[in-house]
């Protein structure tokens, strides 16, 4: 069976990682959301709002934060195998030119 | 067998004999009746009273004006539980029960209410073991309601008794109500409400049981009063002597009522009573007692162990070198 292009891409298991600490955010600001609800009392919904609304927020920019970053490396080496790619063939093209008689 | 031995157990057989009309009968005690609750209520503040204008309730009379309407009761917890709760030093609820006292049909001589507690913290419940709970008889009568925000039945707390936070071998509210049996009988029932007295500006609990018609998994026993009855004096033939019919008297009686002038009645004479020097009271020992709290959500223990495999994967997938393989 053949894997799709992208989950060979080095980048990949790092970006999915990323991206469930979003997804573990958003379901953090859920349940927070949840246990607030259900009571009127404000000294129970602090600590609710606290540990789920703030820290699935937190979560969620960290994810984002990472997968950012992760979207930069791989970009940016990217641009370093294009240029390898690059000189490498400006070198094999200046190497044929000394060559020829 | 001699016959001096024999003539002493003779003797003492003859003294029980005759020492036994004398010997009290054991004492039976009223019997006992376990009462569970007919109906139940618990209410909360009117969230309106915290508005600017004051709490707003429905008029006696129409209003030329829109009347403003009661907001309608919410509760957030299971139907068929029961809540007595300060929040920040502020009741948040309270429950009333109604036992049917009235209908006991004699005097109560004593009286134990429990209450089995349902510590989920998913119904509510927070820190039941420092609740400072009262029982109060209330007069009137109670309709069953979940959370309403109406005014209460009245209570009498003048006659309230605090209960006590019993851990083993389940949760539940014990108190033995001997200071309030004289207003039991005229009492709608009992309200279970916070001590005023022991409430902190820091004071948090809530405390959750059933009502008997709770139906849902977390229900526990209701409410239980037990009570042990002295019925009424009954007039019954066997009690008094046939009526014999009155003889004619003999002379006409010295006053004009028609009955003859009772004799005087010779009173004892009350005595002062004795002053005793007050003994010393031994300080009182609290005694030592385990309770069993479990987390609400158990599940964040395991945010360590997360931390510790997410961490250096985090750190992994940062660092790797993301060069495309050709």
């Amino acid at each position: 069976m053949r894997r799709p292009g992208w989950t060979t891409d080095p980048a990949a298991p790092g970006l999915a990682l990323f991206a469930a600490f979003v997804v573990g955010g958003f379901v953090a600001i859920a349940l927070g959301w949840r246990v607030a609800a259900r009571t009127l009392y404000v000294a129970l919904q602090v600590p609710a709002l606290v540990s789920g609304a703030l820290g699935g927020l937190a979560l969620v920019a960290l994810g984002t934060a990472f997968a950012t970053t992760q979207a930069g490396r791989r970009i940016a080496a990217q641009e370093r195998a294009d240029t390898d790619a690059l000189l490498d063939e400006l070198g094999g093209l200046v190497d044929s030119l000394r060559s020829r008689p | 067998m001699s016959a001096a031995l024999r003539r002493a157990v003779g003797g003492l057989v003859l003294l029980g004999s005759v020492a036994l009309p004398f010997v009290p009968l054991a004492h039976a005690d009223p019997p006992a009746t376990t009462l569970t609750p007919s109906a139940e209520a618990w209410y909360q503040p009117n969230p309106s009273c915290q508005l600017p204008v004051g709490c707003q309730a429905l008029p006696a009379a129409p209003a030329p004006v829109p009347a403003p309407v009661t907001p309608p009761a919410t509760s957030p917890w299971p139907a068929g539980s029961l809540h007595v709760a300060v929040a920040g030093g502020q009741e948040t609820a309270r429950s009333y029960l109604a036992f049917g006292l009235a209908d006991l049909g004699g005097t109560v001589t004593s009286a134990v209410l429990d209450v089995p507690l349902d510590p989920s913290a998913q119904d509510g419940s927070v820190s039941p073991e420092t609740a400072a709970v009262q029982v109060c008889p209330f007069t009137g009568s109670v309709t069953p309601a979940d959370g309403s925000v109406d005014p209460p039945p009245t209570v009498a707390c003048a006659q309230g008794v605090d209960t006590t936070y019993v851990a083993t071998p389940t949760p539940h509210l014990h108190a033995d109500l001997a200071p309030m049996l004289g207003a039991l009988a005229d009492a709608g029932g009992l309200a279970l409400l916070p001590d005023a007295r022991k409430t902190a500006q820091t004071s948090t609990w809530h405390v959750v049981f059933s009502a008997h018609d709770r139906a849902d998994a977390a229900k526990t026993p209701p409410a239980s009063l037990a009570v042990q009855v002295t019925p009424y004096p009954t007039q019954t033939e066997d009690a008094f002597p046939p009526v014999q019919p009155m003889a004619p008297p003999a002379a006409p009686p010295l006053t004009g009522t028609g009955f003859a002038a009772p004799p005087p009645v010779q009173l004892p004479a009350q005595q002062p009573p004795l002053a005793l020097p007050a003994a010393p009271q031994p300080a009182p020992v609290a005694q030592a007692r385990t309770i069993t709290v479990g987390y609400a959500y158990p599940a964040v223990w395991l945010i360590p162990l997360a931390l510790l495999v997410l961490v250096p994967l985090t750190t992994g997938a940062l660092t790797k070198d993301l060069t495309p393989r050709r």
